[in-house]
């Protein structure tokens, strides 16, 4: 566990998006080491306004609640340490997504989003039931190297903020659901890929993308929505895929 | 000048008014709409350090994409309508087309030059993305590249372009 203390005088400035006018909106934070910025919302909170509002869950980046953007940046609050020697941050709500209060943002159309690409595994009506024979993607397969990498969305949005397609509104299905939409159609015991893959054909899918890497970028499970987009693009045209 | 030149000046001028109020407009929205960092220090020494995070160069790319395009496509419709000149008088057409000689519009060449350069090159370094399967890092490799044949090419069309009114 790591060592936490706190250097006397030590503060930290934080400016934050509120969304009403007449609510503070610059906090002065007692300074920890390290400190995430979930840290210094919840400093905020027990120190200067209760009714600051944002989201957290899990703490351990598994929930994907917490998502801000912190000078600009899509992250995770609880997995982000505000850099050493920085005096000040900005926090602001996600880009793209309608505001509920201060922080707090509706993840409906995210998830509208995500829904479009019907993000479960539709399996094969005879191969499916109890008494079938499980089917099997053995590990060292192609397959299984294509999906693996692509598993760990959390839901986040931060993808969906970093985009500067997505993010501005702009009828884009976004990185996430796309890349929820390229596992499924490379997974062989699926069987609706051509009903995902003409989703995704369509306007608001993957041609909207300009590859700004935005999502790439600020994903904190570390995966590659623009490599995603990339296959789907390809696959959309090839049936041998 | 005359008032041909005159009215023909004063039309580029509006196009390259329009030009910049879209650049603005660009970089205004994105800052309210776009996830991206701010522009502050921390993001140029992020910029600074090889990898990953000068990925974020991409998001400009894609400002710098956009206006280039819309100042590409609003130049051209003002160049149909000078070239169009030619349909109702010669005279008139050779007029205006002096214009494009002066200091002034030699500067806004230039720019146009660049812009042009830039959206061209940002445009194959696009499709080959797709075509060559470009990852975050060497995307962003390529993105180096079209600056520098930018920068090279667009110095080599500047010096054509001033040459007359600078030598
Ligand atoms: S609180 Fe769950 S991911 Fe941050």
């Amino acid at each position: 566990m790591r060592n936490r203390h706190r250097k006397a005088g030590d503060e930290l400035r934080v400016s934050v998006t509120r969304s009403d006018a007449a609510a503070a909106d610059e906090f002065t934070v007692p300074r920890i080491r390290p400190m995430m910025v979930l840290d210094a919302l919840l400093a905020i909170q027990r120190t200067h306004d209760p009714a600051i509002g944002f989201r957290y869950s899990c703490r351990v980046g598994m929930c994907g609640t917490c998502t801000v953007r912190v000078d600009g940046r899509s992250v995770l609050a609880c997995q982000t340490e505000i850099p050493e020697r920085a005096e000040h941050i900005r926090i602001d709500p996600l880009a793209g997504l309608p505001v509920v209060r201060d922080l707090v943002v509706d993840t409906a159309p995210f998830w509208q989003a995500w829904k479009s690409i019907t993000p479960y595994l539709v399996p094969d009506e005879d191969a499916a039931g109890m008494d079938a024979t499980p089917a099997v993607i053995k590990p060292d397969s192609a397959e299984r190297e294509r999906i693996d990498p692509s598993l760990d969305c959390i839901g986040c949005a931060a993808c969906f903020s970093s985009c500067g397609i997505a993010s501005a509104r702009r009828d884009f299905i976004g990185p996430a659901a796309l890349n929820r939409a390229m596992v499924l159609v490379a997974d062989s015991r699926d069987t609706a890929a051509a009903h995902r893959l003409d989703v995704v054909a369509t306007d608001s899918g993957v041609d909207r993308c300009h590859y700004i890497y935005g999502c790439s970028a600020a994903c904190p499970k570390g995966l590659d929505p623009a490599q995603a987009i990339r296959r789907l693009r390809k696959w959309r045209f090839d049936e041998s895929r | 000048m005359t008032v041909p030149q005159f009215l023909f000046f004063c039309a580029f001028s509006v196009v390259a008014l329009a030009i910049i109020a879209f650049g603005v407009l660009v970089v205004r929205t994105a800052q309210v709409d776009d996830g991206g960092p701010f522009v502050s220090r921390a993001l140029l020494a992020r910029l600074a350090k090889p990898g990953s995070e000068r990925a974020e160069l991409q998001r400009w790319a894609f400002y710098l994409h956009r206006i280039s395009g819309v100042a590409l496509f609003a130049f051209l419709c003002l160049h149909v309508g000078d070239v169009s000149l030619f349909v109702f008088s010669r005279e008139l057409y050779d007029e205006v087309h002096q214009v494009y000689g002066s200091t002034a519009m030699r500067i806004g060449e230039v720019g146009l030059l660049f812009g042009l350069l830039f959206h061209a090159f940002n445009g194959i370094r696009l499709v080959a993305v797709d075509v060559a399967d470009l990852g975050l890092v060497a995307s962003t490799r390529a993105l180096y590249g079209v600056v520098a044949a930018t920068v090279l090419c667009g110095g080599v069309g500047t010096v054509y372009i001033m040459a007359p009114v600078i030598g």
